[in-house]
């Protein structure tokens, strides 16, 4: 009889789940957490087209489009003396291309939105670009719907990780006339960078995170050097110099606020 | 035992059970594909496919008889008409080159030149009721089809329901969606069952900017394999900007309303470019050469033009090569006459 009975609740859970929309299933609490990226250049809001972006040595630009991969998003907590993580997503695709305001580029772009266990979070990692394990797979290996189900490079194996695309104005002349293409990939350019401080969430207290990406970061060093769009305009391989100086900066150029 | 019989037993109904005629078969694409997702709404069946197929080829969508879908979406051209701009009725010019229609399946980012139909179902409403196009309306060709000794029965046979707007469009919808093309060269050197030739080689590097020996090409930028397109909306420098943002034709902006987007169009698919002459919205470039010429120029400027557009510095050799690597795009499968798909309707 015990045997019986089991077997039925495995029916009846088969037929809830496959009809959707448990709403109490026994498990931990849960609040809405969001995640934003936010794009800036220095203090001012990163938005497309027709703003001038002061940059080194007389030099300007005019952004068309900044696109990056995530991964492996998880928040940080200790469990008995032990650190663990609640996984976010394993990937995600951020592009700033149509954020053409001072507005969007307030709001920001989602990232993640989902319900998450309430505790007390100490931080949140995050991947820069595609992780080695997901670089490793193939556009075909995911339906349409996956953010991984596109730029891909099949000659270097690899996704691009991000994209920084745009117009220079190389000599201050007032002309945006240089183009500007920075694709980078391969896995010698992925970084991953933990946020440490606290994130609580409480049952009911829908909670919104803010990624900022800071433009300027990635073309210039703290120590003020600088990636010289005169000594390359463009960047399509995963070792190309520029592909490498952004790929290092890029660490330096995220930091998280909370909304 | 009872447990599973009562599992058995509840699964059904969380679904609708389709009429009991009507067979429902996933569309599969090839491996080295995307994985296509099934639309719940309107599941994919060889024999939707087969009465979108028939209603393709039949004028009698067309207002006076005199044209089909496929009078600007010839097989043989890879589903395009070899004109610059598509010809409806009465003679009538419209306002773009037809599209050719190769791998929508995979097409999630719009339909149309300025991507101003979300799917497969709802462009096919269009053409229909275009004064340029087919120049006809639905009552008229519902009731033509109602009329017709056959289609009534071939719609039960493939909906298990009657003729209706839903049901026309969904059927054509099907039809196009099973037009996949991955048997090229291209597809077969990938697979390790072929190769290219030094020419084809030279050209490949070019459009995937590969090789530090050769220049750029920039092209597999957005002409992104499998499909050869990426999806996106760009504006490729292929129309002068006639004032800040304004272009003769405003393309996809005149669909969102967003100026950055005036002049930009749905970067097309670049399988079976061979046979789908002339390019470009406008049909403006009567030959390959014609566009490699404006890619290597680097186009009009335009404040919205892409930045991957600009000059390319090929040699004569270049462009041969990349005609040529162009040239393995080509899949003479897909062009052959398509069989008659009649007896899954019977």
């Amino acid at each position: 009889m015990k045997q019986i009975l089991s077997l039925f609740a495995l029916a009846v859970a088969v037929f809830v789940a496959g009809c959707g929309n448990s709403d109490d299933n026994g498990g931990p609490a849960t609040t809405e957490l969001t995640l934003l990226a936010t794009g800036t250049y220095g203090d001012d809001p990163l938005v497309m087209f027709e703003r001038t972006y002061e940059y080194e040595d007389n030099m300007a630009l005019q952004m068309q489009l900044l696109q990056t991969y995530l991964s492996d998003i998880a928040l940080v907590y200790e469990e008995d003396g032990v650190e663990k993580e609640e996984l976010l997503t394993d990937v995600a695709l951020v592009s700033f291309g149509n954020v053409f305001t001072d507005e969007d580029a307030a709001e920001g772009v989602e990232v993640v939105k989902m319900e998450v266990p309430v505790r007390n979070y100490t931080g949140l990692k995050i991947g820069l670009g595609v992780s080695p394990v997901l670089n490793a797979t193939i556009p075909p290996d995911y339906d349409l719907t996956h953010p991984l189900s596109q730029n891909y490079w099949e000659d270097a194996s690899s996704y691009i990780f991000f994209k920084v695309e745009g117009n220079a104005d190389l000599d201050a002349d007032g002309q945006f006339q240089d183009k500007l293409t920075y694709h980078v990939g391969g896995d010698n350019n992925y970084s991953t960078v933990q946020f440490t401080g606290a994130i609580d969430l409480e049952k009911g207290t829908p909670k919104t995170l803010a990624l900022n990406i800071d433009l300027q970061k990635i073309l210039i060093k703290g120590d003020g050097t600088y990636w010289d769009f005169r000594e390359g305009q463009f960047a399509h391989s995963t070792t190309s110099p520029a592909a490498v100086f952004m790929g290092e900066n890029f660490p330096n150029a995220v930091r998280l606020e909370t909304r | 035992m009872i447990g599973a019989a009562l599992l058995l037993f509840s699964l059904p109904q969380c679904t609708t059970d389709p009429a009991p005629s009507v067979r429902e078969a996933p569309l599969q694409g090839p491996a080295h594909f995307v994985q296509l997702v099934e639309d719940a709404a309107n599941p994919y069946s060889p024999e939707k496919a087969a009465l979108g197929q028939m209603l393709f080829f039949d004028p009698v969508l067309s207002k006076d008889f005199s044209l089909s879908c496929s009078s600007c979406h010839l097989p043989e051209r890879a589903f395009t008409d070899g004109k610059a701009i598509a010809v409806g009725v009465d003679n009538r010019e419209g306002i773009r080159n037809a599209p050719s229609l190769v791998n929508l399946a995979w097409i999630t980012e719009g339909l149309f030149w300025d991507g101003r139909s979300p799917t497969l179902e709802e462009q096919a409403v269009h053409p229909v009721i275009n004064p340029n196009e087919l120049g006809s309306d639905w009552a008229t060709v519902l009731s033509r089809l109602e009329a017709h000794p056959d289609y009534p029965g071939y719609f039960e046979k493939a909906f298990g329901t009657g003729i209706a707007q839903q049901t026309v469009v969904h059927a054509l919808a099907h039809f196009q969606r099973s037009l996949m093309s991955s048997e090229s060269k291209y597809d077969s050197v990938m697979r390790g069952e072929a190769a290219y030739t030094d020419l084809e080689l030279h050209g490949k590097h070019i459009f995937f900017d590969s090789s530090e020996d050769l220049p750029d090409g920039e092209c597999g930028h957005c002409h992104t394999p499998p499909l050869f397109t990426d999806q996106t909306y760009m504006n490729n420098g292929v129309q002068q900007e006639l004032a800040p943002y304004h272009y003769p034709d405003a393309g996809r902006g005149a669909v969102t309303g967003v100026k950055y987007d005036n002049g930009r169009f749905r970067v097309p698919s670049l399988r079976n470019i061979t046979l789908t002459a002339p390019y470009m919205h406008d049909g403006g470039f009567a030959t390959l050469e014609e566009v490699i010429e404006h890619y290597n120029s680097g186009g009009h400027p335009g404040l919205n033009v892409d930045p991957k557009i600009r000059k390319l510095h090929f040699s004569d050799e270049d462009k041969r090569a990349l005609i040529a690597f162009l040239g393995t795009l080509t899949d003479t499968s897909f062009v052959r006459k398509l069989s008659d798909q009649k007896v899954l309707l019977q």
